[in-house]
């Protein structure tokens, strides 16, 4: 807990509410041993001034500040609230109530508390200093500028109060603003002399670094590119990565493009190996040469530069230069054959390096470059592959095999013949991944594992596929074999360090198998780490005041506003909402307490390794709080919540009601919205979320699958004659007539002319919005037809929807055809 | 093609993903967050033409001035096409960046770093490929008790060197 600063204490004015000499001293005592953490003796003293003055205001408010300390949360809002009744004009009690909200993460609740302190005693730096983090938390900017006005008036002399100022600007987009204080700053400080550390070189270049990427924000290029110019002359800014490539990025958007090319090229030659400033080379290059012959001449220029780590191939820039000019030849040339065959002797033959195939896998998608690929792979290994003795070949022989032929068989054939290759036995597992052979790319995992077990990769590897093949226990304890956290048992370590691909994947299993509860208990994890994620940042707001790293703080910031497009926030959503609505589903109906006796029998008999871990923990010598994991670690009490839909509003609810731009929401996250709301009957906002689905859609070939999913189930659902279906029904009317559909099924129709023949998720998302089987099985064949070749989890998808449909054998079989090796299709 | 560049706050999650998946010594994103907004020019990441992060380097200033440390990362997420030559690519870039980054912006005289006394693969490459010499053994540095070479990489030539 924060201690309460002496500050407050000292304000403490002596009203009418002011203690007798005797307990004003006690007061000061309490606070002292409040200070040094004494807090149990802070708490007699308390009781002791109690006793003399019994309903004392901000003595209330301090026990309640004290008790919080001796974790007693409700004690401690009692106390500190009827302080407040006591005393509602002491800025004490305000401050302490703030205090409480601060520590509980209640950021809102606390900069409200502060507020009315403030209004008591408007010049309380310490209040202000304390009040601007939990503005900047809560992104209430503009009380942050207020905060922060107010604090540079009270003291104009420092650095801090400035850039302060100017942060609080730029987060509210005012870049005029913001710039016109550093002026102001700098002005002041050059005129006084005061405030500005000499020696402190490194906090002076942040500022002008700050001052430059505010220029470029505000679209002030000509300033932008002067100062930029300023600073490459005088050394202002030390870091010239930021400052060339600021320079760059002006110059180019200013359409100087032979000044772009030269910042881009001082760019390249300190960094070669980074594929955007070449492109930014070639991009602004003026000679009008072609661009082939303008990657050959930098090659050559770059190489000749320096050590001897450029001049092979397999390294930038020659490599850069040399896949670029691949990009642009074409596929049919000799001059491409050439240059592939320079590659591949290289790679397969000089150096044995087994990237090949990740460096060419661009050029899969031109059929002519395909071909020609195969054409000289096939003129160094031999028609029949015979030349393919050595790993590096194998690995591409394999990947090439795949793409080519699309025979998983055949390629995981070549790499058998390496089984004490690791790479060779994992490439394998990747191969029947990739055709949905689970068990067998585990067991190929565990191989792999086994030739290398310090390997943490082939470690992961392994856990995540002996996941896919259902087999969770043992994923659980290869996993551990790796996460230690100190003394923290391995279930708890997990969750600690975050191991969030894990954790996603567990829940995904544990979905799989019917586990609510711990499917439920690992998607929360991950929710619980974005939280922190968001949590974390609260520190830093001061801080990079203080180390003047402003710019990385405010990108800090809008990452932060966006952590929830991240695709582990999404999965953790969906699988938690999932789950929810599951629970809802059964609890309403008569299997109900059956499902639940089979969840706890479940529960109660744990895999393990989680058994050996909890034996572990009881042998640990010092007594530790138990981590949230280690508390219920099955996620039991996640499922016994009373109301489930009403934990799924409030997980998903919010993200629509605060999106300022519901369209920017994922569709994961819109369909995740959408079921709830239908499920709670809250027509209105299952239609925003059709709305928000549809983005720029103007005919149903624009129309993504999941719009057309949420349109055709809100279409279906809103049937009752209500008000709100009345409502929705001329919403949705608004929307069909945006993409130019009559009605629903007259969209239906449309989406499957336009889309039937080009994708398996489209037919996917007719299917199982319609409930009609005839889309389903009309789809497939078209499919099968154009000849097209669906993504595995499509097609796992469309098997699951073949079963509730009950569609035709036929139908069935073309999906087994697109993956015959496949676990779920057998 | 890997490319070498700056890291931003977008890149945190994925640093800690490449760190999981290939060392034994894990962090929370506090940590890594930590890191950038302290010395935001001194972490760097290897990301993959599709995106993915192969390799990062975080490294940071010590307080005492003139002295840096580092410490370097390297992942192999995708199982056998990332494997041994190109990572040590990945790593001798990553850390030859860092190095420029805080000679010109710190003016560090020497960088330090930690390694296993076991891990002979990476002192290898911090020795032939980076010019580091082992400077000193920590004994039990490490949260397993296993000993750690301090080894240092000095920008200045040996003789004008006050003290080692």
């Amino acid at each position: 807990m924060t201690p309460l600063p002496t500050a407050v204490v000292g304000a403490a004015q002596p009203r009418k509410t002011a203690l007798p000499p005797k307990e004003q001293s006690l007061f000061k005592q309490m606070f002292r041993l409040y200070e040094i953490k004494q807090y149990k003796k802070a708490n007699k003293t308390a009781d002791q001034i109690l006793r003399a003055v019994p309903e004392h205001g901000e003595t209330l408010a301090m026990k309640g500040l004290i008790l919080r300390a001796l974790d007693q949360r409700e004690e401690a809002y009692d106390l500190a609230r009827r302080g407040l009744r006591q005393d509602i004009r002491s800025q004490v009690a305000w401050h302490i109530l703030g205090l409480l909200h601060r520590h509980d993460r209640e950021y809102k609740e606390a900069s409200k508390a502060y507020q009315q302190a403030l209004r008591l005693d408007p010049n309380n730096a310490q209040l202000l200093r304390e009040l601007s983090p939990l503005q900047a938390h809560t992104r209430d900017f503009e009380g942050l500028l207020r905060t922060r006005e107010q604090m540079l008036q009270q003291r104009p002399t420092l650095r801090l109060n400035w850039i302060g100022l100017a942060v609080a600007n730029h987060l509210l987009c005012r870049h005029e603003e913001a710039l016109q204080v550093l002026d102001a700053w700098e002005r002041i400080s050059a005129k006084y002399r005061f405030g500005i550390d000499a020696a402190d070189q490194i906090d002076s270049s942040l500022l002008c670094e700050y001052r430059l990427r505010l220029l470029e924000e505000a679209c002030a290029d000509e300033a932008a590119l002067k100062y930029a110019q300023t600073c490459l002359s005088d050394g202002k800014i030390l870091d010239r990565t930021v400052l060339l490539s600021t320079a760059a990025r002006v110059a180019e958007r200013s359409g100087d493009r032979a000044l772009a090319r030269t910042y881009y090229w001082q760019l390249l030659e300190r960094n070669p190996d980074n594929a955007d400033y070449l492109e930014g080379v070639v991009r602004n290059d003026t000679s009008g040469s072609d661009v082939v012959s303008l990657l050959d001449a930098i090659s050559e220029r770059l190489g000749q530069r320096e050590s001897a780590r450029w001049s092979t191939l397999d390294e930038a820039p020659v490599l850069g230069c040399a896949l670029g000019a691949l990009r642009h030849l074409d596929g049919k040339s000799l001059e491409f054959q050439e240059r592939v065959k320079k590659l591949m002797r290289w790679f397969l033959e000089t150096a044995h390096a087994p990237s090949l195939f990740r460096l060419i896998e661009q050029f899969y998608q031109d059929r002519a470059k395909t071909q020609t690929i195969d054409v000289v792979f096939r003129s160094l290994v031999g028609a029949d592959m015979a030349g393919v003795t050595d790993e590096a070949t194998a690995l591409f022989a394999a990947e090439h095999c795949l793409r080519v032929t699309g025979d998983a068989h055949r390629a995981i054939e070549i790499l058998e013949k390496f089984p004490d290759s690791a790479d060779c036995v994992a490439l394998c597992a990747h191969m029947w991944r990739s055709v949905g052979a689970y068990r067998r790319a585990y067991e190929a995992a565990e191989r792999a594992r086994c030739l290398d077990q310090r390997d943490r990769a082939l470690n992961s590897l392994a856990a995540e596929y002996a996941l896919l093949a259902g087999r969770s226990d043992r994923a659980l304890e290869l996993i551990f074999m790796f996460t230690h956290d100190g003394e923290t048992p391995p279930v708890q370590a997990i969750y600690n360090l975050q191991v969030m691909w894990f954790e996603l994947a567990y829940a995904d299993a544990a979905l799989a198998e019917g586990r609510l509860d711990r499917a439920l208990k690992y998607y929360t994890a991950v929710l619980r780490h974005f939280a922190d994620f968001r949590e974390d940042e609260f520190d830093f707001h001061a801080y990079c005041l203080r180390k003047s790293t402003i710019s990385a703080y405010v990108d800090l910031v809008r990452w932060e506003d966006r952590l929830n497009e991240h695709t582990y926030y999404q999965r953790a959503v969906r699988g938690a909402v999932h789950c929810y609505l599951a629970l809802h589903r059964d609890r309403s109906s008569v299997t109900t307490r059956l499902a639940r006796l089979r969840i706890r029998k479940n529960a109660s008999a744990p895999s393990k390794a989680i058994s050996e871990t909890s034996s572990s923990k009881r042998t640990s010598r010092r007594a530790r709080t138990p981590g949230w994991m280690e508390v219920d670690p099955e996620g039991t009490s996640l499922v016994d919540v009373p109301a489930p839909l009403a934990e799924a509003e409030k997980l998903v609810f919010p993200l629509l009601m605060q999106a300022t731009s519901p369209a920017q929401l994922p569709d994961q996250l819109l369909s995740a919205i959408f079921e709830v709301a239908l499920e709670s009957s809250r027509y209105v906002l299952a239609a925003r979320a059709v709305v928000a689905s549809l983005r720029d859609a103007t005919s149903a070939e624009t129309l993504s699958p999941t719009a057309l999913r949420l349109m055709v189930r809100l279409s279906r659902a809103a049937i009752n004659p209500s008000p709100v279906t009345e409502l929705v029904k001329s919403e949705l009317n608004v929307m069909l007539a945006g993409i130019h559909a009559r009605s629903w099924q007259h969209l239906c129709e449309e989406f499957f002319r336009q889309r039937g023949a080009l994708d398996l998720a489209s037919v996917n998302a007719l299917a199982a919005a319609t409930g009609d089987a005839s889309y389903f099985e009309r789809g497939l064949a078209l499919l099968h037809e154009a000849g097209v070749h669906p993504r595995l989890d499509d097609v796992e998808e469309a098997w699951s929807l073949a079963h509730s449909l009950n569609v035709s054998n036929e139908a069935k079989a073309t999906l087994r055809a697109w993956y015959p090796l496949a676990d779920v299709l057998t | 093609m890997v490319t070498i560049r700056r890291a931003t706050p977008a890149d945190l999650l994925a640093m800690q993903h490449c760190n999981l998946q290939c060392l034994p010594e894990n962090y929370q994103i506090k940590y890594y967050m930590y890191h950038l907004l302290s010395w935001p020019h001194l972490l760097y990441v290897a990301e993959e033409s599709d995106g993915t992060v192969v390799g990062y380097v975080l490294a940071k200033m010590e307080e005492s001035a003139g002295t840096s440390d580092a410490s370097a990362g390297v992942s192999s997420s995708t199982g056998s096409n990332q494997a041994a030559p190109t990572r040590h690519g990945h790593i001798t870039g990553l850390m030859q960046i860092a190095h420029e980054t805080m000679r010109e912006e710190y003016k560090v005289t020497y960088v330090s770093l930690h390694v296993r006394v076991s891990n002979q693969a990476a002192q290898h490459l911090y020795k032939d490929s980076l010019g580091y010499q082992i400077h000193a053994t920590e004994v039990r540095y490490y949260a397993d008790g296993e000993d750690a070479y301090d080894m240092r990489l000095w920008f200045v030539p040996s003789r004008s060197r006050k003290h080692d």
